[in-house]
């Protein structure tokens, strides 16, 4: 489960909705009875009736930045500050509205004397106000996001001093290490070898080291030897299999439409080659944004790459579609799937609250919303609906077609461009002003690229989406390693860097990193690396009391906290070790490619491939070695996923056929070596499974318990598969420490 | 923190009626404790914060928002000024836009209380001397998903312990061999597990679940139920296994996720002896079957696409999750979520709305009977509700909006003050306006029927303690028999 960080939450300045019920904010005058009648009697329906139009949370637009539907919102006042002072009529700029000729509030109608001599007893009163909770909220406003953390220029912060100089190995270990220091904490002692090698290795390809690349690792003992092994899991074909899928669960892969009309998306398979392909090759990341939001439009050198780039915009044709049968909305519905993916993979926010009123919480209009929608509205996708047949519903279909005369999912620019009209409150049948194609002012640019008005406008928000000067293009990116290196990220809120999301925990630390990132070409490799031979990284996983009692969430990286291996590693390292593993890359799609669309096929994980391979469609069960282990849901944007244990992941582990028949193969393989004996034979499982020796205790108790079984079933096969079963469910193989 | 509860001391207080279940896991216990493996159990019961009637709640959930306005809020007034022009009712985010459109359905004074209710709902009318309708429910947002994760977590922009894992925290369960928390085909979406998730709370909490919404749950299974091997032999190999989860906890120290682990294997043990039993619904009697609106011919789905049989207002899926629901709390679950939908009834209003009725009404007469007859309906909370209602104008001719501002649920059994109606909504419907139930006070009052006093009924997560109900919440007394 996701932890939320509380005193993050606080400063958002979302007391009302987080402040614990001891501290929570306390009136400033006491309520009783009659001032409690009195606000409910005389003020409460004025406000209800003439300010909650423009002042609520709820508001199609919020006035002012002022929200008076809470009794916090009304304390907080609005962009021109606070507008009760409690017991100062005359300082309180809301009855000075209710007078002000020029400025009057409400604006339509100034109201009655008696009730505005009403409000001047209230405020004179203390402004009694019975009102919590409620959904107020305040929205940053476009001052205030010219300081939000996350929206605010990347900056290049000197490593700090800290005081335990020795300890530190790089500057990123200066960064944690100072943040430590100042909380009192000191980092526990490193990671011993094996555990180091066992970690790398799932981290960057997401398999167990072999006993024999473990051995080799852990007798290397030159200064570089984990430089050196770090090198070649990230060269190893591996490593993009592991990180293209954090790309495919971002880009809400799926080889189905899902939804009302489930076609399949025989095509898909060529996207997800092509984000495995340019992770291995460490293609720019810049470059990867670009082509798969406009590859396209980008220049190609030959027609391989020309159709490289084109299934690169396979990213933005795998949307959901709904149902376009009785759905003005349909074409708005796509457009806001593209903008959703868009904003939230590359720019850790999502636009798409715009969509029908201005952003509630992030300085992002409605009319933004519908500049960038517009670019969307300029471009057609190419669905390439399965059996040739263009589902009911599924909108335009189409297809690239490549050099080699094969065909790819993608976009392509609309024959003719336009601009889009506003949606008033997002109905597609009330059109308000037409929006010239651009951007959101959110990141602070300078002057917005210029669509091309004879093309979608998708060439220049890629630009945009990438340009160094974009306060969250790098910081999201890095700030993705981070997670995907230390389980969750210094921003834990690794799709929403707005408002609502999390602060980050060490700014200077992820402006750091994103300026390393970006000097380094956008080298995700090379990102990779530095952050994996810190000493940071290195840490063990081992607790200590005075660490936890002062940061029991190691918010402040004292420890390398253990980590559950995800659905993919979980169920590639059993297939790695029972001996059942195929590395290769199947060539083209294990989903099936022809079923009713009302009733996709349920898909198994019976398969030698990686997981990353298996079958994903919409709307159909998963297979169920990634289904019960919290896989990404290929419906949603999924920026970090879910964790649970819950016993249907132990019965998956007793009973299934799958861990049954990996437990036997496991079991097969070893008796296949006829030099080991029962204890070596232990020793052997422990050493693949877990990476370690075996103890003596634990070979004494494994080679009893497999001789009962043995006994029992009169088959050795059947006792050595049962411990291996026994080891498969085991806390130790599922964590990496 | 949860008090160290042995596990034989849980069995204990295990429901009876469970005989050679509760047999076999006290076998197992022993075993483990050979072991040296008995491990405190976050789901041993506790007694309540106070005397209570409830002890287990079955809550249907109604996915899609159902119109009070044709079901259990009778608004005379809509009737007589339909047609007529309206626009918002005060509170954020309202869709009250138009024509006010009078319900196609005819309310029917119903029981000796005289509670008016649709015409759509003929069976469950007969038990309205049961039922408390709550005419004044409302939640911040008129939108399903932020809604049903209110109405299931109490908050949608975190993610928060879903109700059902409250009460587990707070009650524990009686039948160790059974999930504490059942929830039986719940909508994938909106939320998904979230509304049936532990969130911070321990894992042990969050429901088990069969199935998802549009399954057909007489085909619904619970995957890898049937044991591998022997229970003898599966039981010495979870006991290795937790042999080596203990080794790692006393070489790493204390972490919750491998506890976690250790739990699940446990609960998995034991559920797949007890579970299949008592889900299977054959051992009921036909006149059981039928008084759920069970039918053999339909139990298989229409045969096609393992889709349920309830096109045309079937009573078959429905039926059987309410049957399950009764045989879990008879068992000592301690709380059953079962879903139905899809409410979302912006157009076909008045056939999409006997379509659904008709799905339910049959089986929760059938369940509400039952319940009665066995003597479980004084102890167990039945709570009907989806997460929002709709509008009192048309959307169209012939459907309506959301409305979160004012709607309906209603609660019978474990306390309830039956055949009355609690709160108001304003002439036509539109909004609370009298007696207010809030999402936040629908949780504090169903806790307060269990026991539990929301505002004590904490957590400590990250140096703060939680509860379910923030800093909000009423209890309503004026419901409490």
């Amino acid at each position: 489960m996701r932890r939320l960080s509380r005193p993050a939450l606080l400063l958002a300045g979302l007391v009302a909705l987080c402040a614990p019920r001891a501290a929570a904010a306390e009136p400033e005058v006491k309520l009783d009875a009659k001032s409690v009648e009195f606000f409910e009697s005389k003020i409460r329906p004025v406000l209800v009736n003439q300010c909650y139009e423009c002042h609520s949370a709820k508001s199609a637009k919020v006035k002012g930045g002022l929200l008076l539907d809470t009794r916090e919102g009304l304390l907080a006042g609005g962009d021109s500050g606070p507008v009760v002072v409690p017991g100062k009529p005359a300082q309180s700029l809301i009855v000075k509205l209710l007078k002000d000729p020029k400025n009057q509030m409400p604006p339509k109608q100034k109201l009655a004397d008696n009730v505005i001599a009403d409000f001047e007893k209230w405020v004179a009163m203390g402004a009694p106000d019975p009102r919590t909770g409620g959904a107020g909220y305040k929205r940053l406003s476009a001052e205030e996001a010219k300081s939000f953390w996350s929206l605010v220029p990347v900056s290049n912060p000197a490593a700090p001093k800290v005081k335990d100089a020795n300890w530190a190995r790089t500057d990123i270990d200066r960064f944690v290490l100072a943040a430590m220091e100042a909380k009192g904490l000191k980092p526990v002692a490193d990671a011993d070898r094996a555990t180091l090698v066992r970690r790398l290795y799932f981290d960057l390809i997401g398999l167990p080291p072999t006993p024999e690349q473990l051995a080799d690792a852990v007798a290397d003992t030159k200064p570089d030897a984990v430089e050196r092994l770090v090198d070649k899991l990230l060269a190893s074909p591996q490593f993009g299999e592991r990180w293209g899928r954090y790309w495919l669960d971002l880009a809400r892969y799926a080889e189905s439409n899902g939804n009302a009309d489930n076609n399949p998306f025989p095509l898909a398979w060529k996207y997800r080659d092509y984000v495995i392909r340019s992770i291995n090759a460490d293609k720019p990341y810049d470059q990867f944004v670009k082509e798969q939001v406009a590859g396209d439009l980008l220049p190609a050198k030959d027609g391989k790459h020309r159709d490289e780039l084109l299934i690169a915009t396979g990213f933005l044709a795998l949307t959901s579609k709904p149902r376009a049968q009785n759905n003005p909305d349909y074409r708005l519905d796509l457009i806001a799937d593209q903008v959703d993916v868009t904003s939230r993979a590359f720019l850790g926010m999502s636009l798409l609250c715009a969509r029908c009123h201005d952003h509630k919480f992030d300085p992002i209009s409605q009319k933004e919303y519908y500049a960038v929608a517009g670019i969307f509205d300029s471009t057609t996708m190419l669905f390439g609906g399965g059996g040739g047949k263009g589902a009911k519903g599924a909108g335009p279909g189409g297809i690239h077609t490549l050099s080699d005369g094969e065909q790819a999912m993608g976009v392509k620019d609309a024959a003719k461009t336009t601009d889009t009209a506003i949606a008033i409150r997002g109905d597609s049948t009330k059109r308000g002003e037409v929006v010239p194609r651009g951007f959101v002012g959110i990141a602070t640019l300078g002057d917005a690229p210029k669509v091309n008005r004879a093309q979608s406008g998708r060439l220049e928000l890629a630009a945009w989406l990438t340009d160094p000067k974009n306060p969250l293009a790098a910081r999201v990116a890095a700030n993705r390693v981070w997670q995907h290196l230390f389980g969750v990220g210094l921003c834990k809120s690794p799709d929403n860097f707005g408002f609502l999301g999390e602060r980050v925990t060490h700014p200077e630390l992820l402006d750091h990193l994103a300026t390393q990132f970006v000097a380094d070409g956008w080298s995700v490799k090379k990102l990779i690396k530095s952050v994996v031979l810190t000493r940071s990284y290195q840490l063990s996983a081992q607790l200590d009391s005075a660490n936890e009692k002062a940061d029991p969430d190691n918010v402040f990286l004292w420890r390398k906290a253990p980590r559950r291996l995800d659905a993919e590693a979980f169920r590639d390292a059993i297939l790695a070790t029972s001996g059942d593993l195929r590395t290769e890359s199947p060539k083209g799609s294990l989903a099936p490619t022809n079923f009713n669309p009302r009733n996709p096929p349920k898909t198994t994980s019976e398969s030698g491939y990686r997981s990353v391979y298996l079958p994903i469609l919409r709307g159909a069960p998963l297979p169920e070695s990634l289904a019960l282990f919290d896989a990404a849901n290929p419906n949603l944007v999924v920026a970090a996923r879910e964790e649970t244990t819950v016993p249907a992941q132990a019965l998956f582990l007793l009973n299934s056929q799958f861990i049954l028949g990996q437990s036997k193969a496991a079991a097969r393989r070893l008796l296949a070596d006829a030099k080991l004996d029962d204890a070596a034979g232990v020793e052997r499982l422990y050493q693949l499974l877990l990476a370690r020796g075996a103890t003596s205790e634990e070979v004494a108790r494994a080679t009893a318990y497999v001789a009962l079984v043995a006994k029992e079933t009169k088959s050795t096969e059947a006792a050595w598969a049962s411990l291996a079963q026994a080891m498969y469910s085991s806390a130790e193989f599922r964590y990496v420490r | 923190m949860m008090p160290v509860v042995s596990r034989r001391a849980a069995l204990k207080g295990a429901s009876c009626g469970f005989g050679y279940l509760a047999l076999s896991a006290m076998a197992a216990e022993a075993a483990a404790k050979e072991l040296k493996l008995a491990a405190p159990n976050p789901l041993a019961v506790k007694p309540p914060m106070f005397p209570a009637k409830a002890k287990r709640v079955i809550f249907m959930s109604m996915r899609g928002g159902p119109s009070h306005l044709d079901t259990f809020d009778y608004k005379p007034a809509l009737e007589k000024d339909a047609g007529k022009s309206v626009s918002g009712n005060g509170t954020p985010g309202d869709r009250i836009r138009g024509n006010l459109l009078a319900s196609p359905f005819k309310f029917v004074k119903s029981g000796e209380s005289g509670l008016p209710i649709s015409d759509v709902f003929p069976h469950l009318a007969k038990h309205a001397d049961d039922l408390c309708l709550i005419n004044s429910v409302c939640t911040d947002v008129p939108n399903h998903p932020q809604s049903f994760l209110m109405m299931h977590t109490g908050e949608f922009r975190f993610t928060r312990p879903s109700l059902g894992a409250w009460v587990l925290y707070g009650l524990g369960t009686e039948n160790q061999n059974l999930p504490g928390f059942v929830t039986i085909t719940p909508p994938a979406d909106l939320g998904g597990a979230q509304n049936y998730g532990n969130a911070f709370l321990a894992a042990a909490y969050q429901a088990t679940r069969i199935g998802e919404l549009g399954d057909n749950v007489a085909a619904a299974k619970i995957g890898n139920l049937t044991p591998a091997t022997t229970s003898d032999a599966q039981r010495r190999q979870i006991d290795l296994i937790q042999a080596m989860n203990r080794d790692l906890l006393d070489r790493g120290g204390k972490d919750q996720a491998v506890e976690g682990l250790i739990d699940s294997y446990e609960l998995g043990f034991r559920m797949q002896k007890a579970l299949p039993d008592v889900l299977d619904l054959s051992k009921e009697t036909a006149k059981t079957l039928e008084m759920y609106g069970i039918s053999g011919k339909a139990a298989g789905g229409n045969g096609k696409n393992n889709k349920p049989a309830q096109a045309a207002g079937g009573t078959d899926n429905f039926g059987r999750q309410c049957l399950m629901a009764r045989r879990l709390v008879e068992a000592g679950v301690r709380f059953v979520e079962i879903a139905h939908g899809n409410w979302d009834t912006h157009g076909g209003l008045k056939n999409r709305v006997a379509q659904l009725s008709g799905q339910i009404d049959l089986p929760i007469a059938g369940l509400l009977q039952d319940l009665k007859q066995r003597g479980l309906l004084k102890d167990t909370l039945v709570v009907w509700g989806g997460e929002f209602g709709r509008t009192p104008t048309g959307q169209g001719a012939d459907g309506r909006n959301h409305n979160s501002a004012g709607f309906s649920m209603w609660m019978a059994g474990g306390g309830v003050k039956g055949g009355t109606r609690y709160g108001e909504t304003d002439e036509h419907g539109g909004k609370a306006v009298k007696d207010k139930m809030h999402h936040h006070d629908i949780h504090a009052t169903m806790l307060h029927l269990l026991g539990l006093d929301h505002q004590k009924l904490t957590f400590r997560y990250g140096g703060r303690d939680y509860s379910l109900t923030d800093i909000h919440g009423r209890v309503a007394k004026d419901m409490m028999a």
